[in-house]
């Protein structure tokens, strides 16, 4: 009862310096505001590189041609990576359950009707959709006979039904990849990003043989993607996957490798150190603003404190402890950081709207900013009120009457 | 009630010590209207801090209704101001944007358990005043002299037996002034033990005993003839304005 009453006239006091008080509410509402969008983001974020790690598989290895520290996408210009390296891999690495040689070309011209665009076009391997586990929605994948007889059929990505083909069933359609007449025979299922940030559905799949004998004519693969037989074989298929090529493609120690190997735990760890910096970044922003806040807080706290002299006297005068005066500042302090904190929140929370909508980063709202907010905005207040609070508790009553 | 029993206070800054108060002895009854009175830089308001408990003497026992104050820890000093004394200051020394009524209230949030009855008290307290109808004014909307009865009523709600007054009529014209002791006579009448300091004769007068402090030291002024009747006074005064 006693503090509820300390309580109310706490209120009051923070009513009567209006500006001041909302300096405070504002100085906090932008620390946490920061930090509900930077949690929003970095949760967000975190998610999507889980997904992309998903997509990726998580008992695949990806072996790239040509050499380099990029990762991932292949050099489209190497061509040491052969189909009897991918058949090698299939027959002398313990745990390898089968592997999916692919020729990637980025772009090249695509044409239905009168209607044209640039898509990348993938020659892929027989059991394609099991190695990625790429479901086909409409029509089927190509046939043992087709990629045996070098067929001129395709699969279709969404992007390019909805670019090239809007309104058509794309299934039986003609369409010319190179000037060369393909038939449509299926569609991929919607897969989104790759793991390097690029669209998946502005591809095309034709037969493995009928990319590099008759499309593009070349005797070499850009990728090959390993299927382990388990998680925990992984590890292990990627150790040995490097001697093997050196070996096959003749490399001695200094020589750089001209392949590269990419994991699902290297991805992880690439995805998870891009997304490191950018907390550590965001939440270095934060900090610096709840500290601004708390720097007002207490400035403007010490100088309530010297402007109110009478009244702390006062209070110790008619009685008051100087716990009671501690407590009454103490509980300003925090009532200025708490407002500040919700509204931090609410600014957050539109902010994550916003970002969401206006930048690629996903943003994901959750209640662990609205928690942490409400717990680093009572710290902030604790921290920052309470040496003008202390302040305000050892002032000398007879002086502060005066 | 009051006893002061060789009261020294001895300021320190540095190296030089001033000291202000020496050997101050005096008692004061329970009942009785005591004036303090001295010129500026007698050590009136030295005095009037340590009465108060607000401030420790450098020597001496000061016992209040019998007890040792300066003997406790700064939590039970705190009981003590806000049982035993109602202070009435210079200036009102009232929140602002409060209204009359919760500034009079102010004691009793501090008191150990808060009163049930409260409200009542402090309404009494406003109408033992004469501020009845200003009840929910705000210090702003108040004059100078209903600013300082409401700062009385401050210090009567609690029900303390000891008033104490340091230069309550300083900031107030002669009638206002007159006004407040009057109430203070009235306050003394029904039994409450005051005491006023100040630095002007006029209303020192209107005690019953008056001590005279010079430096640093208390003598008893010779016993007054009949201490004046600020209420008779007022009624004395010309009725130009209305103060109210």
């Amino acid at each position: 009862m006693r503090y509820w009453r300390l309580v109310k006239q706490s209120t009051g006091a923070l009513h009567r310096n209006r500006l001041r008080s909302a300096m405070v509410i504002l100085g906090v509402m932008a620390g946490i505001g920061a930090l509900t969008v930077v949690v929003g983001i970095t949760k967000g974020v975190n998610r999507r590189v889980m997904d992309r790690v998903n997509k990726f598989g998580s008992t695949a290895i990806m072996l790239f041609a040509g050499g380099g520290k990029n990762v991932p996408g292949g050099d489209q210009s190497a061509r040491t990576l052969t189909l009897d390296d991918a058949g090698a891999i299939e027959q002398q690495i313990d745990g390898v359950d089968f592997v999916c040689p692919q020729l990637m070309r980025p772009r090249a011209a695509v044409s239905h009707r009168d209607r044209s665009a640039q898509f990348a076009i993938m020659g892929v391997c027989k059991r394609w959709p099991e190695a990625w586990d790429w479901e086909i929605t409409e029509g089927r994948f190509f046939s043992e006979q087709e990629y045996g007889s070098m067929s001129r059929v395709a699969v279709i990505g969404r992007t390019v039904v909805d670019e090239l083909l809007p309104g058509v069933n794309p299934v039986g359609e003609s369409i010319r990849i190179n000037n060369a007449n393909f038939r449509v025979i299926g569609v991929l299922a919607a897969r989104g990003a790759s793991p390097g940030g690029g669209s998946m559905d502005d591809r095309i799949a034709i037969p493995l043989t009928t990319a590099m004998r008759r499309t593009f004519n070349v005797t070499s693969v850009t990728l090959v993607r390993i299927r382990t037989t388990g998680v925990d074989r992984v590890e292990g298929v990627a150790a040995e996957l490097p001697a093997l090529m050196r070996e096959r493609h003749h490399i001695q120690a200094p020589q750089p490798d001209d392949f590269r190997i990419v994991t699902p735990d290297a991805l992880l760890g690439l995805a998870q150190s891009a997304s490191g910096t950018l907390n550590r970044t965001l939440t270095a922003v934060t900090a610096i603003s709840l500290l601004a806040g708390g720097v007002v807080l207490m400035n403007l706290m010490l100088l309530s404190v010297s402007e109110r002299r009478r009244e702390i006297g006062l209070r110790r005068a008619v009685g008051g402890r100087r716990g009671d005066v501690l407590l009454q500042f103490l509980f300003e302090a925090l009532t200025l950081t708490t407002v500040g904190g919700v509204f931090g929140l609410i600014l957050g929370a539109a902010g994550s709207v916003v970002a969401a909508k206006y930048t690629t980063s996903p943003v994901e709202i959750s209640w662990e900013p609205a928690a942490i907010g409400v717990a680093l905005s009572w710290a902030v207040g604790i921290v920052f009120g309470l040496l003008p609070a202390r302040r305000a508790s050892r002032l000398h009553s007879a002086d502060a009457l005066r | 009630m009051i006893e002061l029993i060789g009261i020294d206070k001895i300021y320190t800054n540095g190296a030089v010590e001033t000291p202000v108060l020496r050997d101050v002895t005096f008692q004061a009854a329970k009942g009785e209207m005591v004036a303090v009175m001295g010129a500026s830089g007698s050590g009136k308001t030295t005095l009037m801090n340590i009465l108060g408990c607000l401030d420790a003497p450098s020597g001496g026992v000061y016992k209040l209704n019998g007890v040792d104050v300066f003997s406790h820890d700064d939590d039970a000093i705190s009981a003590i101001r806000n049982q035993e004394i109602g202070f009435v200051f210079q200036q009102a020394n009232l929140l602002e944007r409060v209204s009359a009524l919760d500034n009079v209230l102010l004691p009793l949030i501090y008191a150990e358990t808060y009163p049930s009855g409260a409200k009542q008290r402090g309404l009494a307290a406003l109408r033992s005043v004469g501020l009845e109808d200003r009840v929910h004014y705000r210090p702003d909307q108040l004059s100078g002299g209903q600013q300082q009865r409401v700062a009385i009523a401050r210090a009567l709600v609690g029900n303390p037996p000891l008033i104490l007054a340091d230069e309550p009529t300083g900031n107030l014209d002669r009638r206002t002034g007159l006004e407040i002791m009057a109430i203070l006579q009235k306050l003394n009448r029904e039994g409450r033990t005051i005491l006023l300091i100040t630095h002007d004769a006029n209303m020192a007068a209107h005690a019953q005993r008056i001590l005279t402090l010079r430096d640093g030291t208390v003598t008893e002024a010779e016993k007054p003839e009949a201490p004046l009747d600020a209420a008779k006074e007022l009624e004395k005064l010309p009725a130009e304005r209305g103060e109210q």
